[in-house]
């Protein structure tokens, strides 16, 4: 006689509330065993209406909002908007406030990755990477502070300049931390990268080939962890971009095939130091003359009607903002659309998540760093 | 790769980070070991600029509302009530206030602390200070009021603000009438002296008992 | 005779205490060691002096500057948190399992020769019990897995097992070349062969028993010992084998739905046995209670022996928690990966080793 064993798909709810979902993302696994046969990403938890918002409010008030989207990095976020609203009323910025916006940018984008890989860290089970990262996050953050008053939701670029001026002590400081940084970051990569058991566990893990991560709309450092070079500060540069000298560093499969979990790591980790690299460049370049409210508008009622489109390159990728304008006496947009690089980093998750282990897609999860703020807005 | 070179690398990179990691469990012994500090014991000192408490001082504030108009979420409530000149002093930047100012408060509750509303004030009334202390158990304690009069105050200015502009009216009132009469009078009076044209002179009448109505 | 009965009567005593003693000493020595690796400063607040303050509610006692009563104080509070029982749990193994979980490692505790006259069961096969009663805690993990009706504790269970039942092998058959050499499963008398210089301990051969020829073990032996401790790691589900409750996957593993007073009793439970873990390798491999050094073993200081045991293990214990607190976590199948692949094959070789130097050495 035969005896067959029925076995059945188990369904595992992963979030919303889960350790390393990193925000309030819900994965709907189908496993057999430890085997993911299918995992499905569900949004929208923390969506908070964003872009309706904008429609009823001031462009100078919008700026708090755009913090709120990738709360962990403001800056860039903030620089994006004001990108596209200066791009539409064709202000130029003076220089003394574009060098600031790049400091800050570029710090801003350090204690992302900073979070990006020690987090990453974390989910792979590496407690100690991770803490010692953000000893030097806390760093930025008191310069970020010191420079806009908060330590996360900056609120610190302007449409047409900076919200407020920094000081001569204020560029020494952040030269000493730049000076700081490096052997930490060096520590960091030491204790963590080519651990025999991290590279177990990430490489040849979630890889995402050239081809998947152009067409899901990669964009940022997954796309370059795909080994595809593209860096809009260099490819399309806006702001001081052109004057600095940089460069983007592009996954190579030094420890497996090329986009896999640890080229998408490590892309972060050498990103940290070009942009200590740029942000060195900058403190040179940069001269505290001139009035940073200068070429800030008074009010928006002079905001010309149409549309535009602007694109930067925030720590997760593309952002684009898209706004359209009546014009017109009251100042307030028609119409606010955000082009959210976490959200199409998301939706590869589909399809790489099949036939790996429940271990694996935390380790997916986590190597593409999503901010559900963002995702969701 | 190969069995033994697995081996290998396992035990030099596992190596490699216990290395760091005692390096750092030494280290916890110096001064500058140990990154974080205990809080309430020792606090990391703030920057001069730190936006954590937003205050306003009300003896300055002349109530124009532009932090109100600023604020991205909408929470600075205020209402003013006229008042007569001269019953207030002026501002220290030496600007006139005309208004009471029966409410003004802050819901930091709903605040984001963008520091949007400090940017406008005319008078610098309304700081953002880096007091972050404040801490209640009730949601309803975060409504900050700053204005300096008790409900009883506010009922009293209301009522004699209500007073006032109603003595006011009726002050408007009675000078349109004296006005009125005024005219009528000088009308009758003219009529009384010239007594030959006197059909215009009643349409002038007419006229003149129009003009209040219209008015109002 | 007499004598032999007050000491087993007093190490009984001691054992009880012991248990809960090094449970709550290694968690606040985890904390501290993580902290200080972290470059942070961990639990600073709660001594002994605060702790009795807050119960009496007066301060009279000064307060204390290094955290000492940390976990004291959190297994206070454990123990007052509400007991939840999940709906749709199995109640009976659900309340079973922590019991068991924790009795596996307490009779665990009663063979461990703390000393000479201090072996609260001297029982000669004093190695196969521990080993034995040991495992009996993986019943107990897979029973809390499973009645707790939670997918992430049942994961958690499962791996669990798989991973013990695999880990068990390289750890007997590492033991068993020391068996051979010692000639007895007997803990006590594993010991009092290593005594005498430091040499002598296992670890670097077979001095002891052989004289100068059994240094031809000493390579055998440290690998012996690696993968002993590294399999003991795994056996009490330490980093980077600690995947049954791996947080970062699944949330707490087996002991997910728990809550209260039993949670804590797993927590302690995974002390312990890290200790008792700890404990045989340092019978077998390190001397056991012996200081190394003759003349401060025949000075006969009262209470020594136990101290320098206790020690040694504590030396042990600080390495487990300095590797979890370096490495990151292995997957499911590459810690079956390592276990059949690397440490199995191994053990044989130092297996075969041993027994032919066995067969034509001695
Ligand atoms: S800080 Fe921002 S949110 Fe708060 S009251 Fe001022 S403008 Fe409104
Ligand atoms: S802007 Fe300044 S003066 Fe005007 S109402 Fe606000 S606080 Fe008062």
């Amino acid at each position: 006689m035969e005896h067959k064993i029925e076995t059945d798909f188990m369904i595992i709810n992963m979030g919303p509330q889960h350790p390393s979902t990193h925000g309030v993302l819900r994965l709907e696994l189908k496993t057999d065993g430890e085997i993911v046969m299918a995992c499905r990403p569900f949004l929208g938890y923390l969506h908070r209406c964003f872009e309706k918002h904008c429609e009823s409010l001031d462009y100078l008030k919008i700026i708090p909002f755009t913090d709120r989207m990738d709360y962990l990095a403001s800056m860039n976020n903030n620089w994006a908007f004001c990108i596209a609203i200066e791009k539409l009323m064709g202000i130029k910025v003076s220089e003394k406030c574009e060098y600031l916006r790049v400091i800050v940018g570029e710090l801003n984008r350090i204690a992302s990755h900073i979070i990006a890989f020690g987090t990453f860290g974390l989910d792979i089970g590496a407690f100690t990477p991770f803490l010692l990262a953000f000893i030097q996050r806390e760093k930025i953050f008191d310069l970020l502070e010191e420079a806009s008053g908060a330590r996360m939701l900056y609120n610190y670029i302007w449409v047409g300049g900076v919200a407020r001026d920094v000081d001569g002590d204020w560029l020494k400081k952040t030269k000493k931390f730049c000076q700081e940084f490096k052997p930490a970051l060096d520590e960091v990569d030491e204790l963590l990268s080519l651990n025999k058991i991290f590279v177990e566990r990430t490489a040849n893990v979630g890889v995402v080939t050239k081809e998947m991560a152009i067409s899901y709309g990669f964009t940022g450092p997954n796309l370059r962890g795909s080994g595809v070079n593209w860096d809009l500060r260099k490819n399309e540069p806006y702001s001081l971009y052109t004057k600095f000298d940089f460069n983007i560093p592009v996954g190579a499969g030094e420890q497996g095939q090329v986009g896999d979990c640890w080229d998408r790591y490590i892309i972060r980790i050498r990103e940290c130091r070009e942009s200590i690299k740029i942000i060195e460049q900058a403190l040179e370049g940069i001269s505290l003359e001139g009035d940073i409210y200068e070429t800030v508008p008074k009010n928006f009622n002079k905001m010309p009607k149409g549309e535009v489109y602007a694109r930067s390159e925030t720590p997760r990728g593309e952002m684009g903002i898209y706004v359209v304008s009546e014009g017109g006496k009251a100042p307030v947009p028609y119409r606010v659309k955000v082009r959210s690089p976490a959200f199409c980093s998301l939706s590869i998750l589909e399809e790489i998540c099949k036939g790996v282990m429940i271990s694996d897609v935390i380790a997916i999860l986590g190597s593409v760093d999503i901010v559900l703020g963002e995702v969701d807005r | 790769m190969s069995y033994f070179g697995n081996i290998s690398k396992a035990f030099s990179t596992i190596a490699t980070g216990m290395k760091i990691t005692f390096r750092h469990f030494k280290n916890a012994r110096k001064p500058d070991g140990i990154f974080t500090t205990q809080y309430p014991h020792k606090a990391v000192p703030l920057p001069k600029f730190s936006r954590q408490q937003l205050h306003n001082r009300i003896e300055d504030c002349i109530g124009c509302m532009k932090c109100a108009n600023a604020c991205p979420v909408s929470c600075i409530y205020i209402e003013t009530v006229k008042a007569p000149a001269g019953t207030l002093s002026d501002t220290s930047n030496g600007q006139k206030r005309r208004l009471y100012l029966t409410r003004y408060d802050i819901d930091m509750a709903k605040c984001m602390f963008c520091a949007l509303c400090t940017y406008p004030c005319p008078t610098e009334c309304i700081t953002i200070n880096s007091d972050f202390n404040f801490i209640k158990f009730e949601r309803k304690d975060l409504l900050y009021k700053f204005s300096d009069y008790s409900p009883e105050q506010v009922e009293q200015i209301k009522q004699e603000a209500k007073l006032r502009e109603q003595q006011e009216a009726a002050e408007k009132i009675a000078k349109a009438k004296a006005a009125a009469e005024a005219k009528l009078k000088a009308e009758t009076e003219a009529k009384a002296k010239a007594e030959v044209p006197q059909v215009e002179a009643k349409t002038e009448e007419v006229k003149a008992e129009q003009k209040p109505e219209t008015k109002e | 005779m007499d004598n032999i009965l007050v000491w087993t009567m007093i190490s009984i005593l001691v054992m009880v205490g012991l248990v809960s003693v090094v449970g709550i000493i290694s968690i606040y020595l985890e904390r501290k060691v993580s902290a200080f690796m972290q470059d942070r400063l961990g639990p600073m607040e709660v001594g002994f002096g605060s702790l009795a303050n807050a119960i009496i509610g007066k301060k009279t006692f000064k307060e204390g500057r290094i955290g000492l009563a940390q976990s004291l104080a959190d297994g206070l509070k454990l123990l007052q948190k509400e007991d939840i029982v999940p709906k749709g749990a199995d109640v009976f193994l659900f309340k079973l399992a922590p019991m068991i979980v924790f009795g596996g490692t307490f009779a665990a505790f009663a063979a461990l020769p703390l000393a000479e006259y201090f072996v609260p069961a001297d029982i000669n096969i004093g190695l196969f019990y521990i080993l034995a009663i040991s495992s009996f805690g993986v019943t107990g993990i897979l029973m809390a897995g499973w009645a707790s009706n939670n997918k992430w504790g049942l994961l958690g269970a499962l791996r669990s097992t798989a991973q013990m039942v695999s880990y068990e092998i390289p750890i007997g058959v590492s033991l068993i070349s020391i068996v051979m050499i010692c000639g007895t499963l007997s803990l006590k008398e594993m010991v009092l062969a290593q005594s005498g210089w430091f040499w002598n301990w296992h670890l670097f051969g077979a001095i002891s028993h052989n004289g100068a020829i059994g240094i031809v073990l000493l390579p055998v032996m440290f690998i012996n010992f690696l993968i002993y401790f590294t399999c003991s790691l795994a056996e009490t589900n330490r980093a980077p084998f600690d995947i049954p409750e791996a947080e970062s996957e699944l949330v707490a593993g087996y002991h997910t739905e728990y809550t209260g007073m039993r949670f804590a009793i797993f927590f302690l439970a995974e002390y312990g046995a890290i200790f008792v873990g700890n404990a045989i390798a340092v019978t077998l491999f390190l001397g056991g209670w012996n200081s190394g050094i003759p003349m401060l073993d025949e000075a006969n200081i009262p209470g020594i022996a136990p101290l320098i045991f206790i020690t040694k293990v504590f030396v042990l214990i600080f390495v487990v928690m300095w590797v979890r607190w370096t490495l990151p976590r292995l997957r499911v199948d590459q810690l079956m990966n390592l276990c059949w692949k690397y440490l199995i094959p191994f053990t044989l070789f130092t297996f075969f080793y041993v027994t032919i130097y066995k067969v034509f050495l001695t």
